[in-house]
């Protein structure tokens, strides 16, 4: 009984963190890349930048939904934290290009 | 020559406390699977306080860590504990105690993986004692609430002087955390610290258990303050009933 409690929980929260993750840093879609492609951008330069945003972001902070802010505000936000999150400008152009895709993907 | 490294420590750590970036960190007795970026640099201060009150002897000891970590890789941390000393009741003069060497390796990612992990490895040298640490560290982000386990062991070699160790001893220590964001710039938690002392590797002490409240904030967007408030809850003598631990940080 208590193991079946165990694992329904730990199923439960893993759930959670799936959902959570599908909003917050989308997988690389083929849909995303094709929209990549029209503006320029590699399927491996979308896939670094969600790396980039799981490993370097949440160092700080938890990230917010993509829907929460348009692809302008995105490029102003990475733009303002990038300062303090000691990426380069290459990583910053990656999670830039991340963003604004999975933003106009939705 | 002793009584010139403290003060020349201090100095040298507040030049480098104002020269550098400094990783904002929601624990202070766990460590997060997620390392510095290549070539970043992060400066953290530690202060601890432990306090036995009551018992046969009362004791208020103050520990303080000067610590500069860098990144090798994105996935390789190294950290120099450049000094770690004390200040104690029955001792109130500041004693050097050593200086380490740790380095973290991040395997997985606590965000994209099923579960973020990483390895901790440690080295520390004293005038009188020498000390080796592993251990697995284990996280998972559920957006804003980051779970963190730590378990590992640690060997320590004492004796009167540098290479001439007549006692050892072993400890497994296991670490638990729960961190909520409030919001980017705050954020509340709980730390539990689970200890199993091993004298001459051999003779099991009781296990020590503490548990307490933490607290992580950002400000002025260059600094941060970590802390944490342990209560003993296993009843052990021999151990501060009470812990308060802070990480203060800067960059720029």
């Amino acid at each position: 009984m208590k193991k079946s409690l165990l694992i329904g929980s730990l199923t439960l929260v893993l759930l959670g963190a799936c959902s959570t993750l599908e909003k917050t840093a989308p997988p690389v879609s083929p849909e995303m890349i094709g929209v990549g492609q029209a503006h320029g951008i590699s399927a491996e330069s979308l896939v670094a930048g969600r790396r980039l945003l799981a490993m370097r972001c949440t160092n700080c902070h938890s990230l917010e939904p993509i829907e929460k802010f348009s692809a302008p505000q995105w490029i102003e936000i990475v733009q303002k934290m990038a300062k303090r999150s000691g990426v380069s400008d290459d990583q910053k152009r990656q999670i830039t290009d991340y963003l604004t895709t999975a933003r106009s993907s939705l | 020559m002793k009584k010139y490294i403290l003060p020349t420590l201090a100095i040298c750590s507040h030049f480098i406390t104002t020269a550098a970036f400094a990783g904002d960190r929601r624990f202070t007795y766990i460590y997060e699977t997620t390392t510095a970026a290549k070539g970043e640099i992060e400066v953290e201060n530690y202060a601890t306080w432990k306090t036995r009150p009551s018992g046969y002897e009362p004791t208020n000891q103050f520990d303080f860590r000067h610590e500069i970590e860098y990144g090798v890789t994105d996935n390789f941390q190294l950290g120099i504990y450049v000094a770690d000393w004390k200040v104690k009741n029955t001792r109130p003069q500041a004693v050097y105690q050593d200086t380490a060497l740790e380095g973290i390796y991040s395997l997985t990612n606590p965000v994209t993986d099923l579960i973020g992990s990483a390895l901790y490895g440690e080295v520390k040298l004293g005038d009188q004692k020498f000390e080796l640490e592993g251990k697995l560290l284990l996280q998972k982000n559920f957006g804003p609430l980051l779970l963190a386990y730590n378990a590992g062991i640690e060997g320590e070699w004492e004796g009167d002087s540098f290479g001439n160790y007549n006692e050892q001893s072993g400890k497994f220590k296991e670490t638990f955390g729960a961190s909520y964001q409030i919001s980017p710039t705050f954020f509340v938690g709980g730390e539990l610290l689970h200890e199993i002392g091993f004298d001459e590797w051999q003779d099991a002490n009781d296990p020590v258990l503490y548990a307490g409240p933490n607290l992580s904030v950002r400000f002025l967007n260059h600094c941060f303050i970590t802390t944490t408030t342990l209560f003993q809850m296993s009843g052990i003598k021999d151990e501060p009933d009470f812990q308060w631990r802070m990480i203060f940080g800067v960059h720029f």
